[in-house]
């Protein structure tokens, strides 16, 4: 089995700390573990898609050239090398020639973290203290953008909604409502975009290199008691 | 030779009073749809009259009516659903009728190929055979006339142009006059891109790459 390197995605998967001191690992990090395991020895991926993600791929190269307007750095393109060293591995979405941009699209505005102050997801500082590790950058920002879903994906939540609601033909007006809450053409550019700087912490990434340390051991237990 | 006299459009019908009234059951049909039934489809944009008040037109218009579905099959990943929209014309009592055609593809688990159709999810069939119907009768009650929408989206087509925009995916130009121009050479100035990168996505001449680099120093 290959030696156990974190992606930078799922490096917050194996950064909580367990309850119990005693315990290596948590059962977070755990449970993590056991689906990656169970990945190598059937050499499956275990794939996670949803309405979300599926946006945030649909509208990536949306987001970018939006983000790259507000952020007047000029024309970026996505960065498509994967990194790797001896503990993680990842793909940043954009590489600039002094810091990592990571962009994530919002589902809705309700999901959009206009009013936090603070990078609003642990997972997402972990995602890029991991990117700067591999890329050598000392900072990176995390990006927030509210942008229209594509037509196709409401046409698929129109349906999804009517089907719960229980209509065979679906009334316009509802038609209209689903679209109106995924598209936002109207919400001037400001309100549809929040960047969070994340400088790069050493510490944590000595932290992140420690974890991925004790996962390995924890693998090792695991395949040697099985 | 002997001309003959061509009938009179009036002579052709028996029943001259029938077909004056005939005439204004036409006009009447031939009437643009109100504005307001007008709605415009909020994902391919065409102009349509919902169902609602296409069935209320034919209670108006026609008194009875009723529909027979003529067939159901699958095409493709699809469901196609034939019907006749018969009606008891309020001129002569007779039943006349339109037929339509209508289909809505199948739903597929995220990530399917179209064709594969271990994909279907549960309730697909359930989902697709209603809506094509409903569509069907929406292209049979069109066939009455302009006042259940038949022209709307003549003049302007349907708009498939959107649809059609998802596989005319070529490179695009660029050029000074290129909206992207501008943060092409910022890209290039701030070092945050590369030619070659601008090159992967956008077709540029050997002047314009020239000017380009020139205007980024």
């Amino acid at each position: 089995m290959k030696p156990f390197k974190a992606r930078c995605s799922q490096i917050g998967s194996i950064m909580t700390m367990p309850r119990n001191k005693s315990d290596l690992i948590s059962k977070t990090t755990q449970s993590f573990l056991e689906t990656w395991i169970k990945e190598q020895v059937y050499n499956r991926t275990k794939e996670f898609s949803s309405k979300y993600t599926e946006k945030g791929k649909q509208c990536e190269n949306e987001g970018i050239e939006f983000a790259s307007r507000m952020l007047n750095i000029g024309m970026i393109f996505k960065n498509e090398k994967r990194f790797t060293n001896d503990f993680i591995t990842g793909e940043p979405d954009i590489i600039l020639h002094d810091e990592i941009i990571d962009i994530k699209t919002s589902w809705d505005c309700f999901t959009f973290p206009l009013l936090d102050t603070e990078c609003p997801n642990n997972n997402y500082y972990w995602q890029l203290q991991g990117y700067m590790a591999l890329t050598g950058k000392q900072k990176a920002r995390l990006v927030y953008v509210l942008v229209d879903t594509p037509p196709h994906l409401i046409s698929d939540e129109i349906r999804r909604q009517s089907w719960k609601m229980g209509f065979i033909d679906v009334p316009l007006e509802f038609e209209v409502e689903i679209t109106n809450k995924m598209t936002y053409t109207e919400i001037p550019d400001k309100l549809k975009y929040k960047a969070f700087e994340i400088p790069r912490n050493e510490n944590d990434i000595n932290l992140i290199y420690e974890q991925v340390e004790k996962c390995r051991k924890y693998i090792d237990t695991v395949i040697t008691y099985n | 030779m002997e001309k003959s006299n061509l009938p009179k459009l009036q002579d052709l019908y028996n029943n001259k009073e029938l077909a004056v009234k005939q005439s204004q059951l036409l006009v009447l049909l031939n009437q643009p749809p109100a504005p307001v039934w007008i709605k415009k489809h909020p994902l391919y944009g065409n102009d349509y009259i919902p169902i609602e008040i296409q069935e209320w037109l034919m209670t108006q218009i026609f008194g009875r009516w009723w529909v027979e579905i003529l067939d159901i099959k699958q095409i493709l990943n699809g469901a196609v659903v034939t019907i006749r929209l018969y009606a008891i014309d309020p001129i002569t009592g007779e039943t006349i009728h339109q037929d339509g055609a209508g289909a809505h593809s199948f739903q597929l688990n995220k990530g399917a190929k179209a064709t594969d159709f271990n994909e279907l999810k549960n309730e697909s069939v359930m989902l697709a055979v209603p809506i094509a119907e409903s569509r069907a009768f929406s292209d049979a009650a069109d066939k009455f006339g302009k006042i259940f929408g038949k022209d709307l989206n003549r003049k302007n087509g349907m708009n498939y142009d959107k649809l059609a925009d998802k596989f005319q995916q070529e490179k695009e130009e660029l050029t000074p006059e290129h909206p992207r121009w501008a943060d092409a050479v910022k890209g290039l100035k701030t070092n945050n891109t590369k030619i070659e990168e601008i090159k992967e996505h956008f077709t540029l001449s050997e002047t314009n790459e020239k000017q380009l680099k020139n205007e980024a120093i």
